[in-house]
């Protein structure tokens, strides 16, 4: 009969001794961060001369400290319910920072209704985020996936728990915010450093097109072609107008807007199975309107639209060269795509949409997707 | 019926005589609506620090003047207007300076189904008007800029032809500049200082 007790002190002497090693004490928070240095380091976002300067709000500047703890929040499953999915997990570095499924599934198996977005330039886009620009920075975006039942399925009480118990992040907070105890932590801070994080993922300017840009390589014919009638200069070598660049325009290959890009054909504004921006703004005129993303990496963030339902470029230039459905609100550009053939639009020519392919394959950013400055940190 | 209407204005200036008060040298106005009826305003409010005095006008430049047209996006801070990287086309090596979207009937079944656009840029296009009359300033007050989109399609007292495929479009083509530059010539003419 002593022998189970014996068992049990042994037992709750070996949790005592855990909890001296990694964990604070149990009840009221008493975490003093005041012996750690706060010391933050201006960072200056690495980006090409070419590029435009980056957006950052006055209220959330760069510093190294805070980049390295969004890096290691973008990467720890600590922010999920059931510690098992992180940021990452539907936005990884070998898909530009998207998951290459055609909607996301959160913790509990649950199929979100879209596809996961390219955080490439990320930085750049102030004109509203998601799909349906819900947000308007990246600060906002950055609170709703942890909460979101289909992704993270958490609550914020929850997980600023768990990071005050942490045994690092704590510390890391203080290097980063300057907090001078654990029950500090906010909400609000962990948003603005995953927001830096974010901030850095800048296309390296090393791509085929890049490089052309800048004049340090010529293209190939086929890329070259692709290209003027990416951008309609094709005017004077005879080559038709792909139309891209009114949604896909500006260095960052997005101009960061709304578009209804000729997917469905409905017969009214109310049919449409998602209704993107609407959703958003309310107004009659952004059903079926979405956000332009960047094809910088195209080619590696396979499947495409925000449903996710084109597998490959080729199916998505093949609905691109239908010049689409004649919807009300329909971007006209979709529809006026290739040479005309009195008021009808065929769309390129086989020869056409593959020089238009192989110019999105101009996009590719490898040293991007390999820079270890943004690689999983665990 | 509109869908898109936005454009760049340069060197806004209150004129005072034979002197001048810039307002502003660049602004970017959206007046999209949702799918307003064409009679309906779409307001749009710039506020800018000016001496009390009795002023003689109003000058605007419809466009961007050159010596900013030369640069890009990549040349300017975040806030300034000309950041907007979905308003510059590496073809023209230009800003949009004015787009203008929608739809017309032309079919008469009072749906408008055809699509008309208009993005005219290059400083081929850029001009400016200046509008004469009596401005007093003394404390806070307004001026009300009025563009009016019918008139932007009023060319010689006639309505634009929109049923002649070539009038419909011009986005970028060489070859229909010619209406870019009517359309931006126009602006003035469809500019009222209330």
């Amino acid at each position: 009969m002593r022998l189970p007790i014996a068992l049990a002190t042994a037992a709750l002497i070996v949790l005592l001794a855990q909890c001296k090693k990694d964990c604070p004490p149990i009840g009221p928070l008493e975490c003093d961060l005041t012996d750690i240095a706060y010391n933050p380091t201006p960072y200056t976002i690495k980006k090409p001369a070419h590029f435009p300067q980056i957006p950052i709000p006055a209220d959330n500047p760069m510093t190294l400290e805070a980049v390295q703890l969004g890096r290691r929040l973008f990467y720890d499953p600590i922010l999920s319910g059931d510690s098992t999915m992180s940021c990452s997990s539907c936005h990884l570095p070998q898909g530009s920072f998207t998951d290459n499924k055609a909607v996301s599934t959160g913790i509990d198996g649950i199929a979100g209704r879209r596809s996961s977005m390219s955080l490439l330039n990320i930085a750049y886009a102030t004109n509203g985020l998601f799909w349906d620009g819900r947000v308007k920075t990246l600060e906002e975006q950055a609170l709703l996936p942890v909460e979101d039942p289909v992704e993270l399925h958490t609550t914020w009480p929850e997980v600023i728990g768990k990071l005050q118990q942490h045994p690092t992040y704590p510390g890391l907070f203080r290097q980063a915010f300057g907090i001078s105890s654990c029950q500090q932590i906010t909400k609000e801070m962990v948003a603005k450093a995953l927001a830096q994080f974010e901030r850095i993922l800048i296309s390296s300017g090393t791509s085929r097109y890049d490089r052309f840009v800048t004049g340090e390589i010529e293209l190939e014919d086929e890329e070259l072609f692709g290209k003027l009638m990416y951008f309609d200069e094709g005017q004077n070598s005879g080559l038709p107008d792909a139309q891209c660049f009114h949604c896909h325009g500006s260095i960052t290959l997005t101009g960061n807007n709304f578009f209804n890009n000729g997917l469905d054909s409905v017969a009214s504004l109310d049919d449409f199975p998602d209704k993107g921006l609407f959703e958003t703004t309310g107004k009659e005129s952004d059903k079926g309107k979405f956000r332009a993303p960047t094809l910088r990496n195209i080619a590696l963030t396979a499947p495409y639209m925000h449903d996710g339902r084109f597998q490959t470029l080729e199916e998505v230039m093949a609905q691109y060269n239908d010049n689409g459905f004649g919807v009300f609100n329909e971007d006209p550009f979709v529809q006026q795509i290739g040479f005309p053939v009195g008021n009808h639009y065929p769309g390129l020519t086989p020869t056409q949409t593959s020089h238009v392919i192989a110019f999105l394959h101009t996009l590719t950013d490898t040293a991007f997707i390999n820079n270890p400055d943004i690689q999983n940190p665990f | 019926m509109f869908d898109k209407f936005n454009t760049f204005l340069s060197d806004i200036t209150l004129l005072k005589g034979t002197e001048e008060v810039k307002l502003s040298d660049i602004e970017w106005v959206d007046f999209t609506p949702d799918f307003a009826p064409d009679d309906k305003a779409v307001e749009v409010t710039f506020k800018y620090g000016v001496p009390d005095g009795d002023y003689t006008g109003l000058k605007i430049g419809y466009g961007i003047r050159a010596d900013l047209n030369a640069k890009s996006p990549a040349d300017f801070p975040t806030d300034h207007p000309l950041y907007r990287e979905s308003e510059y086309w590496s073809g023209w090596k230009s800003y949009i300076f004015t787009k203008v979207q929608g739809k017309v009937d032309l079919d008469g079944d009072a749906t408008p189904e055809t699509n008309i656009f208009y993005h005219c840029g290059s400083d081929a296009v850029y001009n400016t008007g200046t509008m004469v009359q009596d401005i007093r300033v003394a404390g806070d007050g307004a001026l009300v800029v009025v563009f009016d989109l019918k008139k932007l399609f009023t060319f010689d007292g006639q309505l634009l032809d929109l049923t002649v495929p070539t009038n419909q479009t011009t986005s970028h083509s060489a070859s229909n500049i010619v209406l870019g530059q009517k359309m931006m010539y126009n602006f003035a003419n469809a500019t009222e200082l209330k």
